[in-house]
């Protein structure tokens, strides 16, 4: 994804690679993300069924 | 103008690769790795913005690693088919799974048997793509603000990729918090929402360029806002943030890649050390 080519295609799509993280920095971000999002849902009250 | 705010969720690029797992949580390669056909799953329909990204993936990887790469799209249920699939693969490192941050929506809302937050061992961001509103040139607005106003004279409906995604989460939020009558529309896929926006079936699509981008270009649909807050290179300039009216809508797509169970050893080389892939 961070290869020049991708980086290029990415870009001209208005979007772009991502930042580079390990694993564990990333795991941690999705449960972060995860409980964040999870408290927006019940906020909205939006039924997903 | 009021500002909302929405920390989202985004499309992930989920690589599965239920493979191997060596002890210590050390990842090994075994010999000659990969022996045969790779397999990506896919959790949106061919044409998505997703699946572009996928298939170009897929052949990065195939012309480094020497082996085929499929692209296996199987969509259905808000991405709950193609998690399912993904979790039962064997743990090889010949399986892995692309979908979008909805998987975390999937798990929050209990849709799979299991818990995405300890099941998915591993992971990492790859890219992420602007979330564009995108409506069909027809309507008469030039904002959100516009947009929302028009609303309350008449409701408008609005294309996702299915329930509980991205675009179907953001969109009930900008909802409930401006009191506009938007009214979702499933669909199977982003392609076949773009398809309906072009049609006249729905008047609003919360889509990717990567996906969208023909159609912008020849004016037969419209960007109206980009709802990342993040400014990407390329938004177009009607669709700023701030010409749009949306002043603090954030609402990204983040594509990601992690895996559950083991390593996947030729795309995480890929990603990190691509000279060391056949070496």
């Amino acid at each position: 994804m961070n290869s020049p080519q991708m980086a290029q295609k990415l870009t001209a799509e208005g979007s772009q690679a991502a930042e580079r993280m390990t694993p564990a920095e990333f795991k941690a971000l999705f449960a972060r993300e995860y409980d964040e999002v999870e408290r927006q849902i019940r906020q909205i009250k939006v039924k997903i069924y | 103008m009021r500002r909302y705010s929405f920390r989202v969720l985004a499309g992930s690029l989920l690589l599965a690769s239920f493979g191997w797992s060596a002890p210590g949580g050390a990842q090994e390669v075994p010999p000659g790795y990969p022996v045969r056909p790779i397999r990506i799953i896919v959790s949106s329909v061919p044409g998505g913005g997703l699946d572009l990204i996928c298939r170009s993936v897929g052949q990065m990887l195939a012309e480094r690693l020497g082996q085929s790469v499929i692209v296996d799209n199987r969509t259905g249920g808000g991405t709950v088919v193609a998690t399912e699939i993904a979790a039962r693969a064997a743990p090889d490192g010949y399986t892995f799974f692309a979908g979008t941050d909805t998987l975390r929506v999937v798990g929050i809302t209990k849709r799979v048997a299991f818990d995405v937050r300890t099941d998915v061992r591993s992971g990492r961001a790859d890219g992420r793509a602007a979330l564009y509103l995108i409506v069909n040139p027809t309507l008469p607005v030039k904002n959100v603000k516009d947009l929302i106003a028009y609303s309350m004279n008449q409701p408008l409906y609005y294309g996702s990729s299915g329930v509980g995604t991205v675009a179907h989460l953001g969109l009930e939020y900008l909802t409930a918090k401006s009191g506009a009558r938007f009214v979702h529309v499933p669909y199977k896929g982003g392609a076949q929402s773009l398809l309906a926006l072009l049609g006249g079936e729905i008047q609003m699509y919360p889509g990717l360029l990567l996906s969208a981008g023909a159609a912008v270009k020849t004016g037969k649909a419209r960007p109206l806002a980009a709802l990342s807050l993040h400014a990407y290179p390329g938004t177009p300039r009607r669709a700023d943030r701030r010409r749009a009216g949306i002043s603090r809508l954030q609402d990204h797509e983040q594509l990601r890649a992690f895996r559950a169970g083991g390593h996947a050893p030729g795309y995480r080389q890929c990603d990190e050390s691509p000279t060391s892939v056949n070496s």
